[in-house]
């Protein structure tokens, strides 16, 4: 890698870090123009500044603004590199791991979710957001449908995580629940909610989500 | 120990800071019972307020006997209040068993904040049918139990209005964009002021006490700094307009409320609530034994977990709960057991009745274990 292209990244980490949108878009344009490696570009580049966010949010130097700001950036930045991406880039895109996300049926709170999402695809999954109000089978048909190996679900209210285990059920129904394994996230749930419903894990926070998938795949 | 009415235990605890014969329970059960007793789906409750709220919340208590009424519109409603009064176009969504959600924001940008005007609380839906609830209620049972009303925080008023990850990316740019800054300003006050004349109608209508907060501006979601230049200011000024007009606040202080506790008197509620998120002991002593304007202590509310024993756990299970949480920081007075946050939908009504037995049981003052401390 030259020089000039690690400045570049340099810069790229650190306009997401600023949560800058308008420097992010002119620097990754820049990027490009140059003719650098798209996918380095945000997985060496912009995604840097989006964990650094990560890490301060989880140490209680950043706030839910700066976290969802920087996410912003990173989005705007990445909807430019990202068509440049050629396959022999895409790192191991075989054994590319697939998530699915979304927020139970009844939810429309979406801020974690996205955050899960962003973190995640910097961690090099291929994450595959369903949304939000979104019905209990849909998340593993969905998975059924794309050969997902990950199903994420997400609850803001304690009226809704009450929905979470209907996934499970459902994937038992469809005698699909060996084939994924699930995780739960959200303000109200717990390790010990996610223990009596049987799911097999827990993301306290959305920075620890690449650290709980990466354990209950074995990793 | 003379027996109190259910209304005299709850403002021995609030506000004449003696200890009551035993602690008081103010559940927030809201529909959350209205399907087993009444067969009624809980969006109902919702949907219809005026009667309807008010038959599932008299069915509630009757049943449970716990020691206040409490009403919600739901963050939603109140925020749907401000946006229709304002001539300002958006949905609710009103699902059949569940509390609604504003599925298309009310107001689009941030410009929008000079539209936006405090609504004629008596008179704009759905804020108007609580009112009705409340005047019901107060008639019929008010004579033997105390009628309250909860409002959210302005903040979470606010990320219905403008949508939650617009409202927050909002906050971001206001630290370094003036015009975000002072529009946000605008709207917090806006919010404000609704609470503060829907609280003066609901007492008019016959409730007692005001509680008032939510997971808008807590350390989960802001700094402490950004609560302090963006926040305080106004949420004071709500507790401060409630008791000039009579009325006692209950502060719900959701998630880990905030972190710096030194803040928490300033706000001059009569009484904190926090949730499950916090450590009650701590809170006991860090909250409880701090000194405000008005009160050498202060009181405390909460953490039952709603979606822990009550909702999942069997009666057992509730009651060793409950005598956790009376041990914690049942001694000394100043307490008021609560769920953390709203009770779950579909909470056993059998729990909510095995935790009125509980507290007969086991807190009644002189309380007969102690505080383990922290």
């Amino acid at each position: 890698m030259k020089d000039e292209q690690l400045q570049f990244l340099k810069k790229l980490a650190l306009a997401v870090y600023s949560q800058d949108i308008n420097e992010t878009q002119k620097l990754a344009k820049e990027y490009l123009k140059k003719g650098f490696d798209a996918y380095e570009g945000i997985v060496e580049g912009m995604a840097k500044g989006i964990q650094k966010v990560g890490k301060e949010y989880e140490s209680g130097t950043m706030w839910l603004p700066d976290m969802m700001a920087a996410a912003n950036a990173m989005k705007a930045g990445t909807a430019i590199l990202m068509p440049h991406i050629t396959p022999r880039n895409e790192i191991g895109k075989k054994e590319k791991l697939k998530i699915i996300i979304g927020t139970i049926e009844g939810d429309v709170h979406d801020i974690g979710k996205n955050l899960v999402n962003v973190i995640l695809s910097a961690s090099g999954y291929e994450v595959i957001d369903i949304g939000v109000d979104v019905p209990a089978e849909n998340f593993i048909e969905k998975a059924k449908e794309t050969g997902a190996n990950v199903v994420g679900v997400s609850a803001l209210l304690n009226t809704t995580m009450t929905k979470i285990p209907m996934v499970i059920e459902y994937a038992k129904q469809v005698k699909y629940r060996e084939n994924v394994k699930i995780i739960i996230g959200g303000a109200p749930t717990s390790q010990k909610f996610a223990d009596e419903i049987g799911a097999d894990g827990y993301a306290a926070d959305a920075t620890t989500a690449p650290r709980v998938i990466k354990e209950m795949l074995g990793g | 120990m003379k027996k109190m009415t259910y209304k005299e235990r709850m403002e021995a605890v609030v506000v004449r800071r003696e200890i009551p014969d035993k602690i008081p329970i103010n559940p927030w059960t809201w529909p959350a019972l209205s399907k087993e007793l009444l067969g009624i789906q809980a969006g109902e409750y919702c949907r219809k307020l005026g009667d309807t709220a008010a038959k599932i919340s008299i069915a509630s208590w009757k049943i449970c006997k716990y020691d206040n009424i409490s009403f919600m519109a739901g963050a939603s409603q109140e925020a749907e209040t401000i946006g229709k009064a304002s001539g300002l176009k958006g949905v609710t969504t009103y699902p059949e068993h569940d509390w609604p959600w504003v599925s298309e924001p009310y107001v689009k940008t941030l410009e929008d904040a000079d539209k936006l005007v405090v609504p004629d609380v008596k008179k704009q839906q759905p804020l108007a049918g609580l009112l009705k609830a409340i005047e019901i209620t107060a008639k019929k049972v008010g004579h033997e139990v105390g009628v309250s009303v909860r409002n959210e925080d302005p903040w979470v008023h606010l990320m219905q209005l403008r949508g939650t990850s617009n409202f927050i990316l909002d906050v971001a740019h206001a630290s370094r964009d003036r015009e975000a800054y002072h529009n946000i300003t605008k709207m917090t006050r806006i919010a404000a002021e609704t609470i503060i004349e829907f609280a003066k109608a609901c007492k008019d209508a016959g409730s007692w006490m005001h509680e008032w907060g939510g997971a808008g501006a807590t350390q989960d979601v802001i700094s402490i700094d950004t609560y302090k230049h963006m926040v305080f200011g106004h949420y004071f000024w709500i507790n401060r307009e409630l008791r000039r007009y009579g009325i006692p606040t209950w502060h719900h202080l959701c998630g880990q409320g905030i972190s710096d506790l030194t803040l928490i008197p300033k706000l001059d509620a009569d009484i904190y609530h926090i949730t499950q998120a916090v450590n009650l002991a701590k809170a006991k002593i860090l909250i409880g034994l701090t000194r405000s304007e008005r009160y050498d202590t202060q009181a405390i509310a909460g953490n039952i977990n709603p979606t822990g024993a009550l909702l999942l756990g069997k009666p057992k299970e509730v009651e060793e709960e409950i005598k956790a949480q009376i041990k914690i920081a049942g001694e000394g007075g100043g307490y008021i057991m609560s769920t953390g946050c709203a009770m779950a939908i579909d909470t056993p009504v059998e729990n909510v009745k095995t935790w009125v037995k509980a507290r007969d049981m086991h807190g009644k003052y002189p309380l007969k274990f102690h505080a383990k401390g922290v």
